[in-house]
């Protein structure tokens, strides 16, 4: 064994060799892949240099000039920053209010209903939406809340004599509508996650807690609650790391240009000045500020997770 | 366990009951509504009268929308990326998947962290825009089927998956002197299908509601996927501003249609693939998304 050990110290190189002759088809199929990541994940990585160069598609990434951090500076004293900036921060920040609690609530709900057939029915009506593309729930929402003929008029002014809403039209609904269409997708399909951490929990806690006198809500409180709490905790750090990712796809549909002041994020920002104004430095420092930012987050709220409830990402 | 319920509580399961009912009317009436409108006489939407069922029933909707060549031919494009991003997606993630899931490759620990890197950090929008660009897949099939062919979090659960097989079957390959891939090809896949159902789905579902890509890379209608489409149908006002001249005679007819009618039929004829599957497959949906909770 000893004589061993040091033959293949002493030649690395062929015992390597052998390991790779022997797995040679495996190496190449791994090729495949390798290579693949190097150049659409890693080439990318390596090309947000431009961010601090004055990028000119003539002369190419190398041939462009240097400009250090003269991008940053532009965006961070442009009058939009502060109106992007706040809109996706309290865009994100109401959707993480109103879409991390849904899921739970509706899991534990449907944890305490009784009859088998209507809790699976229920559950799998629920993640429906969260396969429909967003276009399509786009058009969907446009249809339910047009103005004249849209169904949720029609009830509002049918049953309450209320005026119609221009629910699409009007800056002070649009994060409602962007927070409520993200609910419909959304509430099913995360709450599966809960479902299997609810599986989880031995059920003779509950029998005994029982026994003790412990009424439903008492044993929601006490056994269900603390069972759920490392996956609610995981999934809200999770979050907090999107916190900058707002779904600019939905933006970029949801957004008439009457609702601009509020539905701008930095996303579509990014999108419009570095795309299709082809300010491609601009858009990639602004588009490297935000990651910044999010990273910023989502390594603080580890952090005081950790000390608060135990639970952490890493 | 039976547990006896006090009055209070028999109230609460009453109330329960409700509101978990309301709540899946809820998800599923959106639907439904468009259904509807997608059937039903203009004049019957435009008097609001239209909430459950169709009133006054006719196919017109749907004359239209499959006589139009934009559609039918967004259609094609549709079905074709989904197939060729999808079989894409398969083999960039089996061809990591299969040899990381062996403990005795060298390197083994150094490439996965090469690949779960990624998912941390990426370049942005416009690097990736550059690339495609400059790579001339800009306007072609493949900028939407080949930069995002592998996925990481799936791969890992393949390779959680393949890690599961008995080793001792392919020692048994081995020396009836089958080589690597033929070991792969005709003993793990075999034995990992339910896993491999699972993701043809997910990507499946995945490339035929994809939007953003197609959005920023393409630029010729002719190349368009419906996700594209839809969005001009919905966001326009008339047939007309389509520019597809399919509309032809009874114009004024058919721009009525075009409000809510017309786009709710489109709606409906782009998830009708969805919609038609989903019954049958979403325990294969709920499968995969447990085990790549599980294995995180």
């Amino acid at each position: 064994m000893k004589n061993r050990q040091a033959r293949s110290a002493a030649a690395p190189d062929r015992s390597l060799l052998r390991a790779f002759r022997k797995d040679y088809l495996l190496y190449l199929m791994l090729a495949i892949p390798v290579c693949h990541t190097l150049l659409f994940k890693y080439v990318p990585m390596a090309g947000i240099a431009i961010a601090f160069k004055n990028f000119n598609p003539m002369v190419g990434i190398f041939g462009s000039e240097w400009v250090g951090f003269k991008w940053f500076q532009k965006f961070l004293s442009s009058p939009q920053f502060w109106q992007v900036f706040r809109n996706t921060i309290l865009l994100s920040f109401y959707n993480l209010l109103w879409t991390t609690p849904a899921p739970i609530i509706f899991a534990v709900l449907l944890n305490e209903m009784g009859g088998r057939r209507l809790k699976k029915t229920i559950q799998t009506v629920s993640y429906l939406p969260y396969f429909v593309s967003t276009v399509v729930m786009v058009g969907i929402v446009n249809q339910l809340l047009s103005v004249n003929t849209g169904v949720v008029n029609q009830l509002l002014s049918g049953l309450f004599g209320m005026e119609p809403i221009m629910f699409m039209g009007d800056s002070s609904w649009f994060r409602t509508v962007y927070i409520g269409t993200g609910m419909w997708q959304g509430t099913g399909y995360s709450a599966i996650l809960y479902f299997a951490a609810l599986t989880g929990i031995d059920q003779e806690l509950y029998e005994a807690a029982y026994i003790d006198g412990a009424g439903r809500w008492a044993r929601i409180r006490y056994i269900t609650f603390p069972g759920l709490l490392p996956t609610i905790m995981v999934m809200f750090l999770l979050n907090i790391g999107n916190i900058m990712q707002v779904s600019f796809e939905k933006v970029i549909l949801l957004q008439k240009p009457i609702t601009i002041d509020v539905s701008e994020v930095i996303n579509s920002y990014v999108y419009k000045r570095g795309l299709l104004n082809m300010d491609y430095s601009y858009g990639t420092a602004m588009g490297l500020l935000q990651s910044l930012i999010g990273f910023i987050l989502v390594i603080t709220a580890n952090k005081i997770s950790k000390r608060v409830t135990e639970t952490s990402l890493w | 366990m039976h547990y006896r319920k006090t009055p209070g509580e028999m109230v609460f399961s009453v109330i329960n009951t409700f509101i978990l009912c309301l709540f899946g009317l809820m998800c599923i009436y959106p639907i439904i509504y468009i259904i509807a409108v997608s059937f039903s006489g203009s004049l019957a939407i435009m008097e609001g009268r239209v909430f459950l069922w169709p009133v006054d029933f006719h196919l017109k909707a749907y004359e239209i929308v499959f006589s139009n060549d934009t559609v039918l031919h967004s259609y094609l494009n549709t079905i074709l990326y989904t197939l060729v991003g999808t079989a894409f997606n398969l083999t960039a993630i089996t061809c990591a998947a299969y040899p990381l899931s062996k403990k005795r490759l060298r390197g083994r620990s150094a490439v996965s962290l090469f690949f779960v890197f990624t998912i941390l950090f990426s370049g942005g929008m416009i690097p990736n825009f550059l690339l495609v660009q400059k790579l001339g897949f800009y306007d072609t099939m493949w900028a939407v089927t080949v930069p995002g062919a592998m996925s990481v979090f799936y791969m890992i659960v393949l390779r959680t998956n393949f890690e599961q097989v008995p080793e001792a079957l392919e020692e048994a390959a081995v020396i009836d002197g089958m080589d690597d891939l033929s070991i792969l090809l005709k003993i793990y896949v075999p034995l990992c299908i339910p896993i491999y159902a699972a993701l043809i789905l997910f990507f499946a579902v995945g490339h035929w509601n994809s939007f953003f890509d197609a959005f920023i890379y393409l630029q010729t209608k002719a190349r368009f996927p419906l996700q594209v489409i839809l969005k001009e149908i919905v966001t326009a006002n008339t047939m007309n501003d389509l520019g597809t001249g399919a509309v032809g005679q009874g114009a004024m007819e058919t721009t009525e249609l075009m409000s809510d009618n017309l786009k709710c039929a489109t709606i409906i004829v782009v998830m009708l693939p969805i919609m038609a599957v989903y019954p049958f497959v979403q325990k294969y949906f709920i499968k995969g998304m447990m085990v790549g909770a599980v294995k995180g």
